[in-house]
């Protein structure tokens, strides 16, 4: 192998602290099988899919996204100068990182973290303040404690990688316990599929927390998660600051009118996410019945302490990939994202088969015969 | 062989056990059951043991599934393939006209043993082989799809406004392949007094109503087509009141109450009435279109039942109706 150029080595040394992302890996036989990004097994609303195929013709123009705001604005009961859009939420981490980070400002986020908070943080010159979660839920305590220090806070909720959230009122001593001068960006990417109860009401905050920014994407219950969508809600000054930034058609005409096709997908998002935490519930009874732990998720996946080398096989041999924790800051862990019912079906008699056999509670050398 | 089925007795008690299989012959296929769907049909007969020509049965007649041994070498072992749920006498006038017109036309799992079970053993040309992007769960939906497009076949070509009584699994399927690949697609209005199937109805982008008011519409707002995918006493007479004057009514369920109607009503309004019984060459059609769009027919199925649950699971069938298809594992 030979040695990198000047270059690349200069580029490498500055990137040893990130690690690659890895995608999750599709199950070995179709699509639906793959349990391992947390992707909607029903793919978009009809009408959200009628929307992009007409707007192919709008694409000798640059997009317009005026009207899609205005649909999420009123989704969130806020005012459309409140939503900026982006290229999937991620590129909103990278947007907020290197507008708020910066070499010798902390970022604050819990361990392990949505991976690319932690990344977009780095790549800013941001140093990372890691709290530690508390049975798999953020330690507000201790996080309030090290924003006094940090420029912003992440905190998704539900969060990724154990599905747990904060709840409401927790949320909202949180907010008026952090310094006005730290941002928190409350990641909301799994929102739909939590409980009502454990949902903020996003339009208060926004209105007493201009520090506050919501972040959103409309990969999971909208299914979009090929279109590349996100969006911000926060105060007016910050999407203005952000919007800055940005490039300047950050999202595209076929994804812009995606949105506006949502206006019409109520019923079909609906149907979507009770399916999700009608299936996540299923999983997690079965779990429960088997005595694996895991965390009690308000996303649409569950995190289970299982063992990704033994469990991986028979998943394969049924079609189904899942994520190892390791992939996410949990070893020893997998993520099991919520799919169709034929698949969820099968998944639960792969870990029931384990269970009769006695591998999934074994002595270490049955486990390691069962690895074999 | 031997395989695992479900076995209904004469007495019309469900439960699981061994099943006898003869060895493949040349222009045979043995089936490795992958899924196999519940049809209203295989819930009445659970009920009233109609139909059915030998015992314990084994019923299921919506199969997909992969080829294990198919002695003539016809089909390579690992294919996908949907099971051809007639079984027509091949001897009658009707048979000359296609397989569902058969005067003694019967069902895989009611004239031999059908899909509720590890294994399904049919004639090699009574199989449709299947793409092999297409997952099994989705292709489990081909015959009852293939049974929803023979019906629309028999209704008007392009009609603008369509009631669907009854929003069962067929009623959904009809729905489907009425709006399928269509630039102006009908406007479909769903008549269900289950909650949970209007709701399916209405993600897949049907208005829907638990009872209605059609009949009291003016005229020219009034759907061309009706479809009677209900088969609830009285339905068929409830589709004539509410279709257009020179519209159609397509009778697609299996009711068993005798109708009342007038039959100066239908004379006077011109009104067709269809029926509409299994499928025709619509099979493979069915299968490719699940293969150009699984996604669209995916929310169809709603539940899936491993085989060893599954008498307790058909019993409560039996009082309450699922939201959409249950699918049994072997």
């Amino acid at each position: 192998m030979t040695s990198p150029t000047p270059l690349v080595a200069a580029a490498r040394a500055r990137l040893a602290d990130i690690p690659a992302y890895r995608p999750g890996r599709p199950g070995p036989g179709p699509a639906s099988g793959k349990l391992s990004s947390n992707e909607s097994p029903f793919g978009p609303a009809p009408a959200v899919r009628a929307a992009m195929a007409a707007a192919a013709s709008t694409a000798g123009h640059y997009p317009d996204e005026h009207r899609a705001r205005a649909v999420l604005a009123a989704e969130a009961g806020v005012e459309p100068s409140r939503v900026l859009l982006t290229n999937g939420s991620d590129e909103l981490c990278y947007l907020l990182a290197s507008v708020f980070l910066a070499p010798g400002r902390v970022a604050v986020v819990s361990d392990p973290p949505y991976q690319i908070d932690a990344t977009a943080s780095l790549l800013a010159g941001a140093s990372l303040s890691r709290v530690p979660l508390r049975d798999g839920v953020h330690d507000l305590d201790a996080m309030t404690a090290a924003a006094r220090q940090a420029a912003v806070v992440w905190l998704p909720s539900p969060h990724n990688p154990t599905g747990t959230t904060v709840r409401p009122a927790d949320l909202a001593a949180f907010l008026a316990r952090v310094p006005a001068g730290c941002l928190v960006v409350l990641d909301e990417a799994y929102r739909a599929f939590a409980d009502p109860a454990c949902q903020p009401d996003i339009g208060p905050l926004l209105a007493a927390h201009p520090n506050l920014v919501v972040q959103r994407t409309l990969s999971k219950d909208w299914a979009l998660a090929g279109l590349r969508v996100g969006y911000a809600l926060a105060a007016p000054e910050l999407v203005e600051v952000l919007t800055r930034a940005r490039p300047p058609f950050s999202v595209n005409s076929v994804a812009l009118a995606a949105i506006e096709g949502g206006a019409r997908a109520g019923a079909w998002q609906a149907m979507t996410v009770a399916r999700v935490r009608e299936q996540r519930s299923l999983l997690e009874n079965e779990l429960g019945h088997l005595d694996v732990e895991y965390y009690p998720s308000q996303a649409n996946f569950v995190t289970a302490r299982l063992d990704a080398g033994l469990i991986g096989p028979p998943l394969a041999a049924s079609g189904l990939a899942v994520r190892p924790g390791a992939d996410l800051g949990l070893p020893g862990w997998v993520r099991i994202s919520i799919g169709w019912a034929p698949q969820m079906a099968a998944l639960r008699a792969v870990l029931r088969e384990l269970s009769r056999s006695g591998a999934l509670h074994p002595e270490p050398a049955i486990r390691e015969q069962a690895r074999r | 062989m031997r395989t695992r089925a479900l076995l209904l007795d004469r007495e019309l008690t469900l439960r699981t056990g061994p099943l006898e299989l003869p060895e493949p012959q040349p222009g045979e296929v043995l089936i490795r059951v992958e899924w196999a769907g519940v049809c209203g049909s295989d819930l009445h007969v659970l009920r009233t043991g109609d139909w059915v020509s030998y015992w314990p049965a084994t019923l299921g007649h919506e199969v997909t599934g992969t080829v294990e041994h198919c002695p003539g070498g016809e089909l390579a072992t690992g294919t996908l393939v949907v099971a051809d749920s007639r079984v027509p006498c091949e001897s009658c006038a009707g048979c000359a006209a296609g397989p569902n017109r058969c005067e003694r036309l019967a069902w895989v799992g009611e004239a031999h043993p059908g899909g509720f079970a590890g294994h399904l053993l049919l004639p090699v040309g009574r199989v449709v082989p299947c793409p092999v992007s297409l997952e099994p769960a989705v292709a489990v939906l081909a015959e009852p799809l293939a049974v929803a497009r023979h019906a629309i076949s028999r209704g008007p070509g392009h009609p603008e406004r369509v009631v669907i009584l009854g929003y069962g699994p067929i009623g959904a399927l009809v729905h489907l392949a009425l709006t399928a690949g269509r630039e102006s697609p009908p406007e479909v209005t769903v008549i269900e007094p289950v909650g949970s199937r209007r709701e399916l109805a209405a993600a897949l982008g049907a208005e829907t109503s638990a009872r209605d008011d059609i009949a009291g519409r003016p005229a020219a707002v009034r759907p061309q087509l009706v479809v009677d995918a209900a088969g609830y006493p009285g339905s068929l007479a409830d589709a004539v009141a509410r279709t257009a004057t020179g519209g159609t009514v397509l009778a697609v369920a299996l009711g068993h109450e005798q109708a009342r109607l007038l039959p100066a009503e239908i004379a006077e309004r011109e009104l067709t009435i269809t029926g509409s019984i299994g499928f025709a060459g619509e099979l493979p059609d069915a299968v490719a279109a699940l293969a150009r769009d699984p996604d669209r027919y995916r929310p169809v199925v709603t539940e899936a039942v491993p085989l060893e649950d599954a008498p307790g699971r058909l019993r409560e069938l039996l009082a309450a109706p699922s939201p959409g298809k249950v699918l049994i594992r072997p």
